[in-house]
């Protein structure tokens, strides 16, 4: 979070056009990347990456300031990754790429995306999870944000938090099979 | 690398030091899964362009100012709307410019354009006063439905305070309230008791104080819809030498085939499209000039047979093109979905249709446009998404109107909020015992998920019975399986304000019932 987060949300939202654009270069890359592990699509993900800022420009006066401002972004992010899925795909039960299943008839989409092998091999795991966890885990792991961040995106304590990353990665490695682990195992 | 892997670990030894036996097999998996981490191609070139888009569109966004994507412009609806042959004639024409004209004074409506815009204005703590609505004698909630018709819950027979398990009994309904107004009243369904079971996952509660937000009406809600009619270009005279006129609701419509009404109540600052019935459905239903498609639909006002009825993606794009086209912004509100719950109604409120009927489905099928206030999800009491309805009539692939567009001028104060989850728990699945002491009563279970954060649409009445349209911090239970037919909630509320929460309790208010396809009746006195 920024230092002075709530005082640029303030000024924001009394139209002042370089606080706006302070929270914009903070979190830019971070709603980049969060949109992107969920569409694995460069173009996609800068498209709804420009309507999540412009969504959030034209209702920053609706924002609370004693709210968290980076949960209330991130929750227009995560709406446009779901609009996106829903609307242009027309899928009720997709909301972001981990969703599609290897055999369902979106899976082809998926091969034309910007994925490599090392999608498939963590897709294998990570799909299995809920949305939530899923989430907490790339953020975590993947973005190295502190859970205090963490709690505010996803708008939950941190202890929480932190209890749901344990437990994610409990199941995770529950749900890696014996023969992954030895092949993993004997390769390092 | 190894450093990262390092510091994941211990972080997970802090939390749970188990892990710590597990620890070559989790270090392998968190070195798999941070070599999986792909490369987001974020181009720097990217965001400078975007931000240099957004700066210059940033000076126009104002709380007081129009802006493009969250107003709400009902210029093409009234540009559609052919003036000169609307039905009322210049008298009545006259008397709806009379009428818009005073709220919208001191401002140059043409030039500040239809804006509709969610203003929230913060006030102290505690500034809506009592929010316990404890002075009802144990009457369930009042609650009020979509269409903003007033709905009683049917008494509790025994009037026992009851947390979480509620009850409805054969015996208990059309006792006429002792208002002597005219009300609406929920049908007897056999004597069942619901016992929620909470199946989620452990959770903490650590906001003491949360806001609530009230909708202001009154003036500045009527000028906000008034600005909205006012684009309409009337053509007509000025009004400068009228004074101090107001109105409180006025009417407009199409005189045409398939023509739509509007109306407009500046009091409550909500607004409304609905079919212009007169000239609505001039399809004579008779089975003889009916279309294939139309042969398919029962008669009128009956319902529809399922294979007449849109698929949801149909029926949203329908619905968003309707918005879209009389241009009301829908960017204040969620992802919209097609309101399930008239499909249960029907369906399960007699399994004999379905030999019948197969599919058989609703006349009218809603969609909901979900508000979001201070970043929240808003949910009515009955745990459904509140926002804003667009009807489609799937007779005649219509959008046959648009509910609760209203006014978004809010007041925010801070309020207490329960932070102890065994209290919420115990309120949710207080035990079913003793209701019907000695009585042979059928439990149903319905089984709830891990709660989410959200607001709830909750009316709080003082003691000379105003009203107040609160939105409250409430946890939105998710119902996950459920052994009752027939059965339509989705979730189920729990209000996180401490004095509403207590209220309940004292009251024997407990969670509104899931109340199946009720019969409506009403009472006349």
């Amino acid at each position: 979070m920024l230092e002075n987060e709530k005082e640029l949300v303030i000024k924001s939202k009394n139209g002042d056009s370089q606080a706006f654009g302070l929270l914009y270069d903070h979190y830019v890359r971070r709603i980049y990347n969060f949109i992107f592990y969920k569409t694995y699509q460069k173009e996609t993900a800068e498209d709804l990456t420009s309507q999540t800022f412009f969504k959030a420009l034209n209702s920053i006066a609706s924002v609370d300031s004693q709210r968290s401002f980076s949960s209330w972004l991130y929750k227009i992010a995560q709406n446009t990754v779901i609009d996106h899925y829903r609307r242009d795909r027309h899928h009720a039960d997709i909301d972001d790429i981990w969703d599609i299943s290897d055999d369902s008839p979106e899976s082809d989409f998926v091969k034309g995306l910007d994925t490599d092998r090392d999608f498939a091999k963590v897709k294998k795991y990570l799909s299995k999870l809920p949305q939530l966890e899923r989430d907490i885990i790339m953020m975590r792991v993947w973005e190295e944000m502190p859970y205090k961040e963490i709690a505010e995106v996803v708008g939950k304590s941190e202890v929480n938090c932190k209890v749901i990353y344990s437990r994610s990665i409990k199941k995770l490695r529950d749900m890696v099979p014996l023969s992954v682990l030895l092949l993993l195992l004997l390769k390092g | 690398m190894n450093e990262k892997i390092q510091t994941i670990l211990e972080d997970l030894y802090k939390i749970d030091s188990s892990f710590r036996t597990k620890e070559p097999e989790l270090k392998k998996m968190i070195e798999e899964l941070l070599l999986s981490r792909p490369d987001t191609k974020f181009d720097q070139a990217f965001a400078d362009t975007l931000r240099a888009k957004l700066l210059t569109e940033a000076p126009v966004v104002s709380p007081y100012t129009e802006s493009a994507m969250s107003s709400l412009s009902l210029r093409s609806l009234f540009s559609i709307l052919d003036f000169k042959r609307v039905g009322f004639g210049t008298a009545g024409l006259v008397v709806a410019v009379l009428v818009i004209l005073p709220f919208v004074s001191g401002r140059d409506v043409r030039d500040s354009g239809f804006t509709l815009e969610q203003i929230v204005t913060e006030k102290g703590s505690g500034t809506f006063g009592p929010l316990s609505y404890s002075g009802d004698g144990g009457r369930g909630a009042v609650a009020q439905d979509m269409a903003g018709t007033e709905m009683m819950e049917a008494p509790v027979e025994s009037g026992a305070a009851n947390f979480g398990v509620s009850t409805m009994s054969a015996k208990s309904a059309a006792a006429p309230d002792s208002s002597g107004s005219s009300r609406i009243m929920i049908a007897p369904y056999p004597h069942e008791i619901i016992q929620y079971v909470y199946d989620g996952e452990p959770f903490t509660l650590t906001e003491k104080e949360g806001r609530v937000y009230m909708r202001t009406k009154g003036a500045d809600a009527g000028k906000q819809i008034a600005s909205l009619l006012a684009g309409a270009d009337f053509g007509l005279l000025d009004l400068n030498g009228f004074d101090n006129l107001k109105a409180r609701q006025i009417e407009l419509y199409e005189d045409k085939e398939f023509g739509y009404a509007v109306s407009a109540n500046f009091e409550e600052g909500a607004m409304y499209i609905m079919p212009n019935w007169q000239r609505w459905n001039p399809v004579a239903y008779d089975t003889a000039v009916m279309s294939t498609k139309e042969a398919a639909v029962s008669e009128p006002g009956v319902g529809t047979s399922g294979s007449a009825v849109p698929d949801d993606a149909s029926l949203i794009t329908t619905a968003s093109a309707f918005l879209k086209k009389y241009g009301i912004s829908t960017d204040i509100y969620g992802t919209p979905m097609v309101d399930k719950r008239q499909f249960a109604m029907v369906h399960q409120a007699d399994p004999s249709m379905s030999s019948l009927v197969p599919a058989w489905s609703p006349e009218q099928v809603s969609i909901i446009y979900p508000l979001i206030l201070g970043g929240k999800e808003v949910y009515d009491e009955s745990g459904a998404p509140y926002g804003l309805y667009v009807n489609i009539n799937v007779r005649e692939n219509k959008v046959s109107g648009v509910n609760n567009l209203t006014s978004q001028l809010y007041d925010s104060s801070a309020y207490a909020l329960e932070t102890d989850v065994q209290k919420v728990l115990s309120y949710v699945t207080g035990s079913a015992n003793d209701i019907y002491p000695g009585q042979n009563v059928q439990t149903k279970n319905i089984r709830l998920g891990t709660p989410t954060q959200v607001l709830m649409k909750y009316y709080s009445y003082s003691v000379n019975g105003a009203g107040q349209e609160l939105y409250v911090p409430a946890l939105r239970f998710p119902v996950t399986s459920q052994d009752m037919t027939p059965y339509y909630q989705t979730s189920i509320l729990v209000p996180l304000v401490k004095e509403i929460l207590d209220g309940r309790g004292n009251v024997g208010g407990g969670i509104s019932p899931g109340m199946p396809s009720p019969e409506i009746m009403r009472v006349e006195r």
